[in-house]
């Protein structure tokens, strides 16, 4: 998953494009350690150190690990893409930006 | 295979047989009806405990086995829950209308891989459990249950006297519901050959009837029974916290995440401790990810 999300966001570097996490680690030095060493570039929200912190419970109602994308305006677009569809998601919703903008 | 496990092994296979001999023999001691039904009762858990050992020792076997040796482990297969099938149901027909009745058939309808025997065994349920504290758990199989799912948890809301089952089902029902959703969605798209893949999952009748339903109004239903959860059955424990609080969550997916809606707003702080909102970044295309280091 981390070398998946770091080449999408090399990818997308100078792009209208941004991957926010929201973790629920419990221990932030480690995590540091980890987001160091994996070289994850991209902002997270910290969610209190627990998985039923104050952030994600209610985003993650089906449990596991969720995924969403939003258009600008902050619709969500897309649920639970990975590794392709995910990249297939947002790379089509650029371009209905840059043909809006058009 | 190690002396331990070998030791296992055997302690499990002497407990089959020791269990039945120590019932009866407690059962002579005693003519009071409660006893009796309490050694049914320890029957049944050491039945249960019996299948829970003989699986853990078929993984610890297969974990120190090497890659010849789970060949063949794999051929024997893990312990079979229908081999143990046929001493729940003599026990459950021995002690007919009891608590123990109804937990024999539990077991087999939570365990058995075989539609032959875990549908039957859900039937009596039904039938002739309807009204006891174990449907709760009875509830929780139904989830994925598209075809008639909906339906057996509307007759155990119904039925029930107990307040956790009949919160159970309702909040079972909505989930039930939602599960229905995204099936209606997918089936309204869906070519010949996934229409296929939702038949043998949940049978032709309800593959056509949902290809047909909008998912709007199945949504409806199920925010309708998730207040009522809220409202109603907001106390009954569930898997670490409350019916109430995961009827909530729910609700606030059903309102506020469902494709094309606009997702709430976050406001929290990153992991250096710097805050900031999710809505910072409005203009550009996000992924919002989850995630944990595990």
């Amino acid at each position: 998953m981390y070398p998946h999300e770091r080449s999408l966001v090399k990818r997308l570097k100078d792009e209208p494009f941004a991957l926010i996490g929201v973790n629920s680690d419990d221990d932030r030095e480690e995590l540091k350690k980890v987001i160091a060493k994996q070289g994850i570039t991209w902002r997270s929200f910290w969610n209190g150190g627990s998985k039923s912190g104050p952030i994600s419970p209610r985003w993650t109602v089906t449990g596991g690990p969720t995924i969403y994308v939003l258009y600008p305006a902050g619709v969500s677009r897309f649920r639970d893409v990975r590794g392709e569809d995910m990249d297939r998601a947002v790379d089509q919703l650029l371009e209905e930006m840059s043909v809006e903008k058009q | 295979m190690s002396i331990a496990i070998c030791a296992a092994i055997a302690l499990a296979i002497a407990t089959a047989h020791a269990a039945p001999a120590r019932a009866q023999d407690d059962a002579a001691k005693t003519r009071d009806e409660a006893s009796e039904l309490a050694a049914a009762e320890d029957r049944l858990a050491e039945l249960e405990e019996e299948f829970d050992d003989a699986r853990s020792a078929y993984w610890e076997r297969y974990e120190e086995a090497d890659e010849k040796e789970r060949q063949v482990l794999m051929e024997e297969g893990r312990p079979d829950p229908a081999q143990w099938v046929p001493r729940f149901r003599a026990l459950a027909d021995e002690f007919p209308g009891t608590e123990v009745a109804a937990g024999a058939p539990i077991w087999i309808a939570s365990n058995s891989q075989d539609p032959e025997q875990s549908g039957p065994a859900l039937d009596t349920l039904i039938a002739d459990h309807i009204e006891s504290p174990h449907m709760k758990t009875v509830c929780g199989m139904l989830t994925y249950r598209l075809g008639d799912g909906e339906a057996l948890l509307q007759k155990i809301y119904d039925s029930s006297p107990d307040h956790e089952v009949k919160g159970t089902a309702c909040y079972t029902m909505a989930r039930n519901l939602m599960q229905q959703v995204s099936a209606a969605r997918t089936l309204k798209d869906a070519d010949a050959d996934l229409k296929a893949v939702y038949e043998s999952w949940m049978g032709a009748d309800a593959t056509a009837r949902l290809s047909q339903t909008d998912p709007k109004v199945l949504a409806g239903k199920a925010e309708k029974l998730f207040e009522l959860v809220v409202g109603v059955y907001a106390d009954v424990p569930t898997r670490g916290a409350t019916l109430g609080k995961a009827a909530e969550c729910n609700l606030f997916e059903l309102r506020h995440l469902q494709i094309g809606m606009v997702a709430p707003d976050i406001e929290g702080e990153d992991i250096d401790g710097v805050a900031f909102k999710l809505s910072d970044y409005r203009g550009k295309v996000v992924v919002l990810d989850f995630w944990g280091d595990w």
